[in-house]
């Protein structure tokens, strides 16, 4: 009896177990095929939309006032101890490896298995005399590769991101152990670095490298050259032939005159403003809410007072428009759940008359639309305010240090001083000019240079039928390796009458001013972060989600003192004040 | 003393029973070293729920801060939310999405053309073949302002077309549609199973007493198909909080996190995307919590109400 029942017993766990095997095996496959179609499709997406530059801009946002600041303290901390030793080169003799986290461009992926078979990365080897490897996150990572890698405990040498995302930012990681602190290697190593910021304003070098209890935050970024620097770098790009078609011939700027050319646009069949609203270029750019001192969803300052710009009264102003700009069907439902890049294609197959974009983005935006349509023309407009002149005060603009992400060099890294060396030499100069023009070799020349020293790009570069400009420039140039952008090499990119309407008064630049936001180089004590950080991720979350309520109407503007005051409840004065200290001292560095 | 001694006859049951059916342990053995490296081994890590968990510093290392991260969960203001929409949702599936493969599979055994029968269980099966993020990829384009669905929908209603996946209420009608369509073919497998083990004689007999199609179907297949069926809810119950997370991930987005927020999507932000590991797995471990409640639970009601359950 017993024994009949164990049997019984026994084999039914046999067949559950079987069945289990069976079920978690076809679900191992599936998830397989999963992985590489989503890349597969990222590749394509990438290679239409993105060039690096653009997350390069996105993080970008500097305070331009620093004059008002008092110079004198600032070295304090810092300066006395730079005593930097030459770089010289080769660093190793090839008994060294690093192993890098960095960004691995979709362009190159099409045609390289990794990195290493980059020319330029060769080039650096030889010169070095360092084996480098990689670490590559997935194309269209949504940040999961880089936390499981800081959950692993298994790090990299050289660490290439902002370290936004870890909980604390940078200095909260060297606490924990996650990343050295390398500012003493820094102070005696870099000589590169060291000698390209004497080349800048030094009050701009000491206000913005340093955190404030004196450690080197901003070692291993991408500094951009004067020539990019305070400039307008992303607004509203528009279809001009339809404008012109419509009779409008001034650009509109303020919000009637939007409306009008919205309307214009809705006459002729168009999505009037394609626009991702869950996206960075939204909340960066802040149209419509910038017109009201605020930014879409951080803080802002007035009068040096720091607020948070969803609780201030004016954001009920920006909601209005909003929404009434949803009632009329300027902004469609597809807002709400698109990628940039989806909005911006449907600019590109004339299905939409306005956009927002980078400076970066215009040239590919407009030629992609002429191929469609020889008709479409392109056009920046100012951005949208009450009134005609009214000041727009807030937005990340200014690009100084352009890139949030820079090398970090991690605490488990056996070799601190070759790897500081080594991020010190992508500031040589000619290393500069090596990773943005590429290097020529004898399967192809990808530039040429005149007796002056001046470089154009060959055809090779400019007209190949296998590949686009920006797919080229992927491949065999490094982006992302950059010390600093080549002013001859970015002029290249961005001399052209389109982008320079867009950087003009009449357009982006029109009255705007940028001591309306937080500067990106200002730090907080790591149990500050820590919390900021805590209280961000709450009240952003449900901030965005009611927005987005309130933009459709799903929630109605009467309720906007509630969400006032939950948002208040969940803490957005505590960041305001946490934000407020940490403005206080950088004003004061 | 006695109980040592049943215990130790239980044993040596064991092995006698082991070495009476080598093939079927052996086929059993690679699920069970499979469950223990990759199911029982990483429980340890629950540990960090319980700490306030730095990579760095290690399990050993990292701060102790005892239940904080439970209690900072239970005062969290999506707490509610979390709760109510992953019991919506899967409750949506279970109701509407547990029978309809039992249906299918039920209407198809009375079809007696067998290469009929044949060719639309493979056409059935498709969707559960295709990448979760090709279905997932289909279901937004088809759901956009301009897609065949949304104007399927608001030639129904007489609205305007909407992005679907941009209104908080079609949120999980779309999610346990999408589900059946993809899982019911697939689902309906292990019932044509054991449909084919009913013995032909019990319709004879049925059919001879004068009972219809309907009657047999009721009387005699329902009956012979039971203990499948309870089995079959049985897991699906003990799976009912962590089901299907991925897909939820894919469709979401903050507008209709109001509907979509469930409580594994939830970690999945917090522990991964944010970086808060502890807290992540805290309310991770809550959910778990809740499925050991919910599998317990389903078996002993299922143990007293008809006798057939997992142990």
């Amino acid at each position: 009896m017993k024994r009949g029942k164990m049997k019984k017993w026994a084999s039914l766990l046999c067949v559950l177990l079987t069945m289990v095997m069976i079920l978690s095996a076809c679900g191992g496959g599936g998830s397989d095929t999963g992985s590489s179609s989503s890349g597969d499709t990222g590749s394509t997406e990438d290679a239409s939309t993105g060039s690096d530059e653009s997350t390069d801009a996105a993080d970008t946002g500097s305070d331009e006032s620093t004059d008002a600041a008092d110079s004198g303290e600032a070295g304090t901390e810092g300066t006395g101890g730079w005593n930097v030793e030459e770089n010289t080169l080769p660093i190793a003799n090839g008994d060294i490896e690093l192993t890098i986290y960095i960004g691995f461009a979709g362009g190159a992926r099409q045609i390289y298995n990794s990195m290493e078979e980059q020319d330029i990365i060769k080039q650096m080897e030889e010169e070095t005399g360092i084996k480098l490897h990689f670490v590559n996150p997935p194309e269209n990572d949504d940040g999961t590769f880089f936390t499981t890698m800081i959950a692993s405990g298994d790090y990299p040498d050289i660490i290439s991101d902002s370290f936004a995302s870890y909980p604390g930012g940078p200095t909260a990681a060297m606490d924990d152990g996650v990343l050295l602190d390398a500012t003493e290697l820094i102070q005696s190593k870099a000589y590169y670095y060291y000698h390209m910021m004497d080349t800048m304003d030094p009050e701009v070098r000491e206000k913005r490298i340093w955190s404030d209890d004196g450690r080197i935050t901003w070692f291993g970024t991408v500094f951009a050259p004067e020539y990019l620097d305070g400039r307008v770098h992303g607004g509203f790009l528009v279809r001009k032939d339809i404008l012109d078609k419509a009779g409008i011939t001034k650009l509109p700027e303020t919000f009637e005159e939007y409306e009008e050319m919205f309307e214009a646009f809705k006459a002729e069949g168009l999505t009037p403003w394609s626009v991702a609203l869950k996206e960075w270029q939204f909340r960066d750019y802040s149209p419509v809410a910038s017109a009201f001192g605020l930014t879409v969803r951080k803080e802002f300052v007035k009068d040096g007072k720091v607020g948070y710009s969803r609780t201030a009264p004016e954001y009920k102003q920006f909601l209005e428009i909003m929404h009434n700009w949803y009632e009329k069907g300027y902004i469609t439902s597809d807002a709400l759940t698109q990628s940039t890049s989806e909005a911006q294609k449907k600019f590109q197959a004339g299905e939409a008359g306005a956009i927002l974009c980078g400076s970066w983005e215009i040239i590919t935006l407009e030629s992609v639309g002429k191929a469609n349509d020889p008709n479409v023309e392109v056009v920046a407009l100012p951005y949208p305010r009450v009134n005609e002149g009214d000041p727009i005060t807030t937005q990340k603009q200014f690009i100084l240090n352009p890139d949030g992400r820079r090398g970090f060099i991690s605490a488990k890294c056996e070799h601190p001083e070759e790897a500081v060396r080594f991020v010190d030499y992508l500031y040589k100069p000619e290393t500069i000019k090596m990773t943005a023009w590429g290097v020529n070799t004898d399967e192809h020349t990808l530039w040429e240079e005149d007796a002056n020293g001046n470089r154009q790009w060959t055809e090779f570069m400019t007209d190949n039928p296998d590949f686009d400009y920006e797919i080229g420039r992927q491949r065999y140039t490094m982006n992302s390796m950059q010390g600093a952008w080549d002013t001859e090499m970015e002029k290249l990119q961005y001399d052209i009458p389109q982008v320079q309407q867009a950087w003009s008064e009449e357009a982006w630049f029109d009255n705007t001013s940028n001591e309306g936001v937080c500067s990106n180089y200002m730090t907080q004590t790591t149990d500050e972060a820590r919390e900021l950080s805590q209280l961000q991720t709450q009240v952003e979350t449900y901030g965005d989600e009611m927005m987005f309520k309130f933009i459709t109407g799903e929630r109605s503007l009467d309720e906007f003192d509630a969400f006032v005051e939950e948002l208040k409840g969940m803490g957005s004065e505590r960041i305001s004040e946490l934000q407020q200290a940490a403005y206080d001292r950088f004003m004061a560095r | 003393m006695e109980k040592t001694k049943k215990k130790g006859s239980g044993f040596s049951y064991l092995i006698d029973n082991i070495k009476h059916h080598k093939m079927l342990y052996l086929m059993a053995l690679p699920v069970i070293v499979y469950y223990f490296v990759f199911h029982f081994l990483p429980m340890f890590g629950l540990i960090i729920s319980f700490e306030r968990y730095v990579p760095s510093k290690g399990y050993f290392g990292s701060e102790w801060v005892g239940f904080d991260n439970f209690t900072r969960f239970f005062k969290d203001i999506y707490f509610g939310r979390l709760l109510k929409n992953t019991f919506q949702i899967n409750l949506l599936d279970l109701i509407i999405g547990f029978p309809a493969p039992i249906i299918f599979a039920l209407l198809l055994n009375e079809i007696g053309n067998i290469k009929f029968k044949k060719i639309t269980q493979t056409i059935t099966y498709m969707p559960y073949f295709i990448s979760l993020v090709v279905i997932c990829g289909l279901i937004s384009t088809f759901t956009k302002e301009s897609g065949p669905i949304s104007y399927i929908i608001s030639a129904i209603t007489g609205n305007p077309p909407q992005n679907l996946l941009a209104s908080p209420g079609a949120f999980q009608p779309l999610y346990v549609i999408t589900n059946i369509w993809q899982g019911f073919g697939w689902g309906s497998i292990i019932y044509f199973a054991s449909l084919s083990n009913v013995d032909p004689e019990l319709y004879e007999a049925a059919a001879i007493d004068g009972a219809g199609r309907f009657r047999r179907m009721l009387s005699v297949t329902l009956p012979a198909i039971a203990p499948t069926i309870v089995i079959m809810l049985i897991l699906r119950i003990g799976n009912m909080m962590s089901l299907g997370y991925e897909k939820i991930i894919l469709l979401y987005s903050p507008i209709t996190y109001s509907t979509a927020d469930v409580i594994s999507s939830y970690v999945y932000r917090v522990g991964l995307v944010q970086m808060d590991y502890s807290y992540g797995s805290a309310v991770g471990m809550f959910n778990s919590l809740i499925n050991l409640v919910l599998i317990v639970a389903a078996n002993w009601v299922s143990r007293k109400v008809n006798e057939t359950s997992l142990w």
